[in-house]
């Protein structure tokens, strides 16, 4: 993006009640409804313990809110016995037609020396990869703090398990063996996951779909528990051991492999066919 | 006796805030909780009600705590008594990661989501087993602000182990680097007799025992980010002077560097 000259009006103001809608509308601007709404916005922020107005700062040019900046003042533990004053620094937004004229870097300049005062010894932010390349690195010279922290993700329902099954059928239609094999006619796989309802991915060559399973016979019916669709995720030897381990205790089953391999040795006859063409 | 699961209920606060406090200690990064910080970051969050605040109680005692951000299935917060021998917190992990899964499935949550340290194996184990995806690490960065008021906070609390130390003084000239703001261009550290840190970036002279000459990017990532002295010398963001200094300024700096892994719970975001 083309930089824009510093705006020579550019002011910067604490928060005040009035300025509320404008810093909402802001927010949402730079990161869409999602963020959240006036509730939200005030918890977070002016409810907070130990909330100062000054913790929220909002650029104008011409009297016009343009852009928001938020942090809190907290205490961080570093080791036991070492607590410091932080500043955890965030919902820094920009309408679009202010993005390109430095306002980040100055307004993190700008209140440097009232964070001082407060005895805020450093400066933090939670961000993305991207968010820290692209920022929080070049403009707010931040270090990445190696953390142990991992996110660890479970499927809970039905609909966001046919949801991952749906992706994973759509990532199978699309390899051209598959594509030959699903030519024909559509394949239904049933799937049998402990703790979910029984569901069928239907596998055609334009579309995969995972819905309710229906009282027709399906082209293959598995069983499996759920920690199996994860094994592709996991290191080598671990999901070497959770795959044997559910093979052996029963919980893996499947019905109408015949079935699946019969039609697997079809195709090579189908393609010699003009039907198969 | 078996632990068993229940609701929060209002009086709980004190003894869930010195159970996360235990928990959190051997990380960095965490802001120590209070009643107060407590109320605020977790039961009055918006989307969080009483009952996704679930205890796991013992003979009285609550050893294992966990809060969830309602409908979205975000776990706020996750802990079991680190005190409880491997095998029975192994069984506490298991227990609690049940009932929240129950209680999110009750919610309707599509997806159950921790944030939790993968150096605690007994809780990264746990969630693996139970079919849980390592998806990503978290982002958090920082900057240096007040580089004097820092080194001497860390200084003091590292005092004991200074003492072994045959320097008396050291200069740390300070760039800027990439960072927006200089507060103290040259701070004197004086190790004896008391440790103190002293701005003299007007001053014309000062004692050259030893000059540890770094930007504010560098110190942050020495002191906080894991690069080592050794490193920083390689790639000159690091100088110290004269090389008969090197040793000592190099036991310095790695005594005051921040050793524990960093992890900043879900409901310390921002």
């Amino acid at each position: 993006m083309e930089k824009r000259g510093a705006s020579p009006d550019l002011r910067m103001r604490d928060y005040a009640a009035e300025l509320e809608p404008h810093i909402l509308e802001i927010l949402h601007a730079g990161f869409g409804p999602k963020w959240g709404d006036r509730e939200f916005w005030r918890w977070k922020h002016s409810t907070r313990p130990g909330f100062l107005p000054e913790d929220v700062i909002v650029c104008t040019t011409a009297d016009k809110p343009i852009a928001c900046f938020h942090l809190a003042v907290r205490n961080m533990r570093l080791a036991p016995g070492l607590d410091i004053r932080c500043s955890v620094e965030g919902d820094f937004a920009i309408q679009p037609d202010a993005r390109g004229a430095g306002i980040p870097q100055k307004t993190y300049r700008s209140v440097s020396p009232r964070l001082v005062g407060r005895s805020v010894l450093v400066r933090s932010g939670f961000s993305s990869r991207e968010l820290y390349e692209r920022v929080y690195k070049p403009q707010f010279g931040h270090g990445m703090l190696p953390t142990v922290t991992a996110r660890y993700r479970k499927i809970l329902s039905d609909r966001a398990l046919r949801a991952k099954l749906q992706e994973f059928g759509a990532a199978f239609r699309g390899r051209p063996w598959s594509q030959r094999f699903l030519k024909r006619r559509p394949f239904t796989v049933r799937m049998q996951i402990a703790g979910f309802q029984p569901c069928d991915l239907v596998l055609t060559p334009d579309s995969a779909t995972c819905v309710t399973a229906a009282d027709g016979r399906p082209d293959l019916k598995i069983t499996l528990p759920y920690v199996l669709l994860t094994a592709a995720r996991m290191p080598r030897l671990r999901a070497t051991l959770t795959v044997a381990k559910a093979i052996l205790s029963g919980q893996v089953w499947a019905a109408g492999m015949t079935r699946v391999l019969l039609r697997a040795l079809a195709l090579p006859l189908q393609r010699r066919s003009p039907a198969g063409e | 006796m078996t632990a068993v699961i229940r609701a929060y209920r209002s009086g709980d606060e004190s003894c869930i805030v010195e159970l996360s406090n235990r928990c959190l200690a051997p990380y960095a990064g965490w802001m120590p909780r209070t009643v107060d910080y407590w109320r605020w970051s977790t039961l009055a969050r918006p989307g969080v009600e009483a009952t996704d605040i679930l205890l796991l109680e013992k003979e009285g005692k609550i050893v294992g705590y966990t809060a969830m951000l309602g409908r979205e299935g975000s776990v706020l917060d996750f802990c079991v008594d680190p005190d409880q021998s491997s095998r029975r917190r192994r069984a506490l992990i298991k227990q609690l990661i049940g009932a929240l899964e129950d209680h999110a499935r009750a919610r309707q949550c599509d997806h159950l989501t921790f944030w939790e340290p993968a150096s605690d194996t007994l809780v990264d184990e746990a969630l693996r087993e139970s079919g849980y995806v390592v998806e990503q690490g978290q982002y958090f960065s920082l900057g240096i602000l007040n580089p004097h008021y820092l080194l001497q906070e860390i200084l003091a609390a590292r005092r004991d182990q200074l003492s072994a130390m045959s320097l008396t003084t050291c200069v740390f000239e300070l760039s800027p680097g990439g960072y927006p703001f200089l507060l103290n261009s040259r701070l004197l550290v004086r190790l004896e007799p008391t440790v103190q840190v002293e701005d003299i970036s007007d001053a014309s002279e000062y004692p050259e025992e030893c000059v540890i000459r770094i930007d504010l990017c560098a110190l942050t990532d020495l002191l906080f980010c894991g690069a080592a002295v050794d490193t920083l010398l390689q790639q000159s963001q690091l100088e110290i002077l004269p090389e008969a200094s090197l040793a000592e300024a190099r036991k310095l700096l790695e005594t005051i560097a921040v050793r524990a892994p960093w992890h900043v719970p879900r409901s310390d975001g921002f």
